[in-house]
C-alpha cells in the first residue's frame, strides 16, 4: 500500500460530506425540473465549476493520461482544439443560445419542438445507446486509478468499481442535479489543488522534470512523438475531427445540462466563455502524467491504466497524496452523477414519457411542469431515480467484461459520434437551417449512427468486412469524419428534397437574450 | 515545423494552459462560494430548486 492513514482520512472527511450534501438537496426537489436542471437557476460561476468538474472525470484523466503515455506530446493538440471550439461558443453562443432560450432539459426534446415526437423517441434512444456505451468504461478505470495509486492488489478492481458506483448511486438519488451541483463545486476545488500539487511534484522531483520528459519520449517515441501531422495515429484527419466533434460535442447530454441549467441563454454563453479558458489544462494536465508515468517506469509495454496511478501513489509525499486522491475520487463521482443523471433523464423524458404519451394519445404540447403529457412530474422523477440504479449495474457489468479495441480516448469519441454525427443534422441545421424537417432528421439520425455502431461491432470481426470497407473499421479518424458528414449531407440532401411534402415547422428566436 | 520547434512550442502551450486553469479555478472558487452558500441555506429552508430560483430572478 502506498498511502498512510492520513491520507485515507482526508478521502473518508471527503466521501462523508458529499453523502451529507446529498441528503440535504433532497429536500430541494419538489418537481422535474428541480431535479434535472435544478430549476434553471444556475449562476455563472456554479454552472462554470459544475461544467468544469463534469467534463474532468477520472476516466478523462485515465484517457488523458493514456494518451500522453502512448502518442507522447502529440495529443496535446486536443487541448488546442478544445480551446477553440469553446472560445468559438463562448463568443458566439453557437447552438448553446437556442437551446436555452427553447427552455429544453434534454436535447431530444428540441426535437419534438422541431420536429416530431417519432425523431425525439428515435433521438432519445440513439442518444441513450451512444451515452450508455460511452459510460461503460468509466467505472472500470476509475477503479483501475484507485487500485494502481493505492497499490491495492489488482484483483480487487471489480469490488473498488462497485464501492464507488454504490456511493454515486446514492447521492444522485437522493438530490439529482441539485446535488449533483453542491458536490461539484466542491470537486472542483479540491480537483484543482490535486492537478497543482501532482504537476509541481512531477516538475521537481529528480527523474522527472520537464527536460527528462520530453527526453523520455525522444527515445521511445522518437520525432512523432512532438508533431501531431507526422504522427499516424493522429494527422490532419484527427485535428479535423477533434475540430468538427468540438463545436458539435456541446450538444452532448451531460455537457449541455449546465447550459440548460443556466438563468438565462446569456448566462449560457457566458458559461462557455469562462471555462473556454480550463479547457486545455483539463486536457494538458493529465496528459503531462501520462508522459511523466512514461519516464519514470522506463517502458513504453506497461499497461497506462496501472502505469499513471501507480507512478503518483509513489512520489508523492503524504498528505499531498490523500489530497489527489479525494480529488480523484471526487472526479469519479463528479462524472458519474452528472452522467447518470443525464443517460437516465433522457431514458425517462425521451424515450419512455413520449411512448407513454403516444399511448395516451395526448396532444403533444408542453405542459407547465415541463412535462409533456405521457409520465407525470413526480413519476418521471421515480422513474429517473430507477434507471439511475440500473445505468449503475449495467456499468458495472460491462466495465468488468469489455476488452477495448483501441485506446480508451478512441472508444469514447466513437461512441460519442454515434449521436453527435446525427446531431450535426438535426440539432446544428434544426437550429440554424429553416428548411430543416423530419424525414432529413430521421436520415441524419440513422446515418450518422451506423458508421461508428459498424466500427465498434465490425472491429472484433474483421474477416467478414470487404476489403473496400476495411478503412472504417480500422481507422477511428476516418470513422470520426465520415459520420460526421453524413449525418449532416442526410439532412441537407433529404429535407430538400421533400420540402413540399414534410414542410418544416419554424422556431421563433426573435426575443432572444 | 521541425521537432525542435514542437518541443518549446508544446512547452508554452502548458505553460499557457496551467496558468488559465488554475486562474479560472481560483476566480471562480471565491465568487462562486457566495452562490453554494446561498443554495445550502435555500435547501435548510426546505425550499425548492425551481423556487430558489425564481426569487434570485425577482431580485
Amino acid at each position: 500500500m502506498h498511502l498512510s492513514w492520513i491520507d485515507y482520512a482526508i478521502v473518508l472527511v471527503y466521501v462523508g460530506g458529499t453523502i451529507v450534501a446529498g441528503t440535504l438537496a433532497r429536500g430541494a426537489i419538489k418537481g422535474i425540473s428541480d431535479f434535472l436542471v435544478a430549476g434553471r437557476g444556475l449562476k455563472i460561476h456554479m454552472a462554470v465549476a459544475t461544467m468544469v468538474s463534469t467534463g474532468l472525470g477520472l476516466v478523462t484523466v485515465m484517457y488523458m493520461a493514456e494518451e500522453g503515455f502512448k502518442y507522447g506530446f502529440v495529443p496535446f493538440v486536443f487541448g488546442l482544439m478544445a480551446l477553440i471550439t469553446t472560445v468559438i461558443i463562448g463568443r458566439t453562443g453557437f447552438i448553446v443560445s437556442r437551446l436555452r432560450h427553447l427552455q429544453v432539459m434534454t436535447v431530444p426534446e428540441f426535437y419534438e419542438l422541431k420536429y416530431t415526437r417519432g425523431v425525439r423517441l428515435l433521438g432519445g434512444i440513439i442518444l441513450t445507446l451512444a451515452g450508455t456505451l460511452n459510460m461503460g468504461l468509466f467505472p472500470i478505470l476509475g477503479s483501475k486509478f484507485v487500485v494502481g495509486f493505492t497499490g491495492l492488489d489488482k484483483e480487487y478492481v471489480n469490488y473498488v468499481m462497485i464501492g464507488m458506483l454504490l456511493i454515486v448511486v446514492f447521492y444522485t438519488l437522493m438530490g439529482g442535479m441539485v446535488s449533483v451541483v453542491l458536490t461539484d463545486f466542491a470537486q472542483f476545488v479540491l480537483l484543482a489543488l490535486g492537478f497543482f500539487f501532482g504537476t509541481f511534484v512531477i516538475l521537481n522531483h529528480p527523474q522527472l522534470g520537464w527536460d527528462n520528459l520530453v527526453q523520455a519520449v525522444q527515445v521511445h517515441k522518437g520525432d512523432v512523438g512532438f508533431d501531431p501531422i507526422a504522427n499516424p495515429g493522429y494527422g490532419i484527419s484527427m485535428i479535423l475531427f477533434l475540430f468538427c466533434v468540438g463545436l458539435v460535442g456541446v450538444v452532448w447530454q451531460p455537457e449541455m445540462m449546465r447550459p440548460l441549467s443556466a438563468e438565462s441563454p446569456k448566462v449560457a454563453r457566458r458559461v462557455f466563455w469562462i471555462s473556454s479558458a480550463t479547457v486545455m489544462g483539463r486536457a494538458m494536465v493529465p496528459m503531462f502524467w501520462g508522459i511523466a508515468a512514461l519516464a519514470y517506469f522506463g517502458n513504453p509495454e506497461l499497461d497506462p491504466h496501472y502505469a499513471m496511478p501507480e507512478m503518483l501513489g509513489k512520489i508523492l509525499p503524504i498528505g499531498i497524496a490523500g489530497l489527489l486522491m479525494a480529488g480523484m475520487f471526487a472526479a469519479f463521482m463528479s462524472t458519474h452523477d452528472s452522467y447518470l443523471l443525464a443517460w437516465s433523464g433522457v431514458i425517462v423524458r425521451d424515450v419512455v414519457s413520449p411512448i407513454k404519451a403516444m399511448f395516451a394519445k395526448s396532444s403533444g404540447e408542453r405542459e407547465a411542469d415541463g412535462t409533456w403529457g405521457g409520465l407525470s412530474s413526480e413519476r418521471e422523477i421515480y422513474w429517473t431515480r430507477a434507471i439511475v440504479v440500473i445505468l449503475a449495474a449495467f456499468l458495472a457489468i460491462f466495465g468488468a467484461l469489455y476488452q477495448l479495441p483501441e485506446t480508451a480516448f478512441r472508444f469514447m469519441y466513437v461512441t460519442g459520434t454515434i449521436y453527435f454525427a446525427g446531431c450535426v443534422g438535426t440539432v446544428v441545421l434544426g437550429l440554424y437551417w429553416r428548411k430543416a424537417n423530419t424525414p432529413g432528421a430521421y436520415c441524419a439520425l440513422i446515418l450518422g449512427a451506423l458508421v461508428p455502431l459498424n466500427f465498434l461491432i465490425m472491429t472484433e470481426n474483421q474477416h467478414l468486412v470487404p476489403e473496400f470497407l476495411l478503412p472504417l473499421v480500422e481507422n477511428s479518424n476516418l470513422v470520426g469524419i465520415t459520420s460526421l458528414v453524413l449525418g449532416g449531407l442526410a439532412m441537407l440532401v433529404v429535407a430538400s428534397l421533400t420540402q413540399r411534402s414534410h414542410p418544416p415547422r419554424p422556431l421563433d428566436f426573435s426575443n432572444m437574450e | 515545423m521541425d521537432v525542435e520547434t514542437w518541443k518549446v512550442f508544446w512547452q508554452y502551450v502548458f505553460i499557457a494552459a496551467s496558468v488559465l486553469f488554475y486562474g479560472i479555478v481560483i476566480a471562480v472558487a471565491y465568487k462562486g462560494f457566495g452562490d453554494v452558500a446561498q443554495m445550502i441555506r435555500n435547501m435548510a429552508a426546505g425550499r425548492g430548486a425551481s423556487e430558489s430560483a425564481a426569487d434570485s430572478q425577482q431580485e
